[in-house]
């Protein structure tokens, strides 16, 4: 059979070996179809030596990939060894070696307000940076999700939907409701908290919204943090990694660099400063 | 003598069976286009021109052995990794680079086409196995066993294997993970939780030093067969072959049974069928069983069997 390559052809029988510019390549007749075209495949018994220039040609070619994983994993292993970041992410192929995975590791947000401290419950807009956080935790981008949130509207979000369900209580039951009664006008501001062990997190207002019961936000606080266990007497423990917070102060600063009327009075306004945080935004975003 | 002959005669047949020929360039292409379809990047941005790209790569078969088509798919891939570093996993990493040895494959002369595939598959996964044997080495959480013992606890991915081997009630597994997540987010229900006991057996430390030991072991035993040298003969020794093929099936069906992680295990057996020797045909129909078995792992087969009986 004859077996057509790029450096020239051979004619060879049956499994005897044949040398072509020095590589010696097994023929077997069974393999090839001229139906085929290009995708006839050549047996594997590829021997070295070839000529110098063609073996680095070869090895160069079958050695890009994996050189390509190499250097990646160097620089992994730097980002781990540098940068607190987990060994399961960024490509150096240290996954199901450590607990402290970015699973394992957390992000807690928190706002001040007249009323104290309160949780913030981060919206999935944000998803992205929390989670760039928690692989590889570091001061710069825990302040800007700090800054991000400072950036936010935020409001009770068990007020809101108490002023639906009021509302909705309210109508007799053969009227159809409209989209206008799941944004109620005004909550019942200074109502009670939920009991604890039910959601108290602040949740943030969609950009787009009207924001008639935003609340007041001081300074926010983000905080990383990351569980250890110990497996002899199998408990789960929290360890803080990292916190940044952002004043009120310089949050302020941040709406006046922008030129920025405060934002619970037009929502135009919002609109234009949420563009200005280039946030990723998903479709999910907000749809909580 | 009787059952000699029956022996001998079942032997013969055996091997007498015309086993369906599997030719790596015609075929580690399209079960490639596969792998993507079903584990590739999720974002609409890269998925979008990825299907596009698979769509054209299935009705176009003549682009699948140019380099320039499997440059472009490793560049989207690549793209995807690098924006979405923090939630890539490693196998994505992989896909990666087995498209950039597919272009460097399509680069070369017909004739060296397969065995550079060959080559830098073996290289590949000698180095991923490598690499994973280094980082859980070097830990000393992974180790002395806590890493296995806190994932039999808390993964619900192996909550089924830990239900079976060690007794502890699904209920209990589901109690363990809601207090991890109590910990992490029991703050926005005004819950201030600094610990939790989880509930565990003795068992359950048995099984995770078995898992610690096997898993390390397996992945060392990989790593030095995969990257033993060549030598002359760019395939390798026979014997070092027969080992390579048989330690990496047993490394994929006992693994992906525990995590079933499809994306890894599929890319692992193109890997694994790409380096086969030319003489082993009949690992190359082991490696394609095993994309199926792999498959199956997947399937919820303890709901499966709860429904039948």
């Amino acid at each position: 059979m004859i077996v057509a390559l790029d450096r020239g052809s051979v004619e060879s029988d049956g499994e005897k070996p044949g040398e072509i510019n020095g590589i010696f390549v097994t023929t077997d007749c069974s393999r090839s179809s001229p139906a085929r075209g290009n995708e006839v495949d050549l047996p594997m018994r590829f021997r070295f030596p070839l000529p110098t220039a063609d073996r680095w040609h070869f090895v160069r070619r079958a050695a890009l990939a994996p050189l390509a994983l190499l250097l990646v994993a160097g620089l992994h292993a730097v980002r781990v060894a540098t940068s607190n970041q987990t060994p399961w992410k960024g490509g150096g192929f240290g996954m199901f070696s450590t607990v402290d995975a970015e699973s394992s590791r957390f992000v807690r947000a928190w706002a001040n307000t007249e009323q104290g401290e309160l949780p913030l419950a981060i919206p999935p807009a944000l998803a992205k940076r929390v989670l760039e956080l928690r692989a590889a935790p570091n001061r710069a981008a825990a302040d800007d999700l700090a800054r991000h949130l400072s950036l936010l509207e935020w409001r009770r979000p068990d007020l809101a939907q108490a002023a639906v369900g009021s509302q909705i209580a309210a109508l007799p039951a053969d009227q159809p409701i409209s989209g206008s009664i799941l944004r109620p006008a005004a909550t019942s501001a200074g109502a009670p908290w939920p009991a604890v062990g039910l959601p108290r997190g602040l949740e943030a207002i969609a950009p787009r919204e009207v924001a008639a019961d935003a609340l007041a936000i001081g300074g926010v606080r983000v905080e990383v943090w990351r569980m250890t266990f110990d497996r002899r007497s199998g408990r789960l423990e929290r360890e803080r990694m990292m916190v940044s917070e952002r004043q009120p102060s310089e949050r302020h600063e941040t709406a006046k660099r922008n030129d920025q009327e405060p934002r619970t009075k037009d929502p135009t306004n919002l609109k234009s400063e949420f563009r200005n945080l280039k946030l990723p935004i998903s479709r999910e975003g907000f749809a909580r | 003598m009787i059952a000699l002959r029956r022996q001998i005669s079942l032997r013969e047949r055996w091997s007498a069976l015309q086993w369906p020929k599997i030719a790596p360039l015609r075929v580690l292409p399209l079960l490639t286009l596969v792998l993507l379809l079903v584990s590739g990047p999720e974002q609409w941005y890269l998925r979008g021109p990825l299907v596009a790209l698979v769509a054209l790569g299935i009705g176009l078969r003549t682009w699948l052995a140019r380099p320039q088509f499997w440059y472009v798919v490793a560049t989207l891939l690549g793209i995807a990794v690098y924006l979405n570093w923090e939630s890539s996993d490693n196998h994505k990493y992989l896909f990666v680079y087995w498209c950039l040895a597919l272009c460097a494959a399509c680069s070369l002369p017909q004739g060296e086409q397969a065995p550079a595939l060959a080559l830098s598959s073996r290289w590949l996964i000698g180095l991923c196995m490598a690499l994973a044997v280094v980082w859980k080495a070097i830990n000393p959480q992974y180790l002395d066993g806590t890493f296995f013992q806190y994932e039999l606890l808390c993964d619900e991915r192996l909550a089924s294997l830990t239900t079976r081997l060690t007794g502890l009630a699904p209920a209990e597994l589901a109690a363990n993970r809601e207090l991890r997540e109590l910990l992490q987010a029991g703050h926005l229900r005004g819950l201030e939780v600094s610990s939790a006991e989880l509930t565990t057996r003795p068992a359950i430390a048995w099984l995770a030093a078995a898992m610690t030991w096997w898993t390390i072991g397996i992945e060392l035993v990989l790593a030095v067969l995969f990257l033993w040298p060549a030598g002359r003969d760019v395939a390798g020794p026979a014997s070092v072959a027969w080992l390579r093929n048989a330690a990496l099936v047993a490394f994929a069906a006992t693994t992906y049974v525990v995590a079933p992680v499809r994306g890894f295990g599929w890319m692992l057996m193109l890997l694994g069928l790409a380096q086969c020797r030319e003489e082993e045909n009949r690992w190359r129909l082991v490696y394609l069983a095993m994309l199926v078995v792999i498959q199956a792992y997947t399937l919820p087969v303890s709901a499966i069997a709860n429904w039948l009986f």
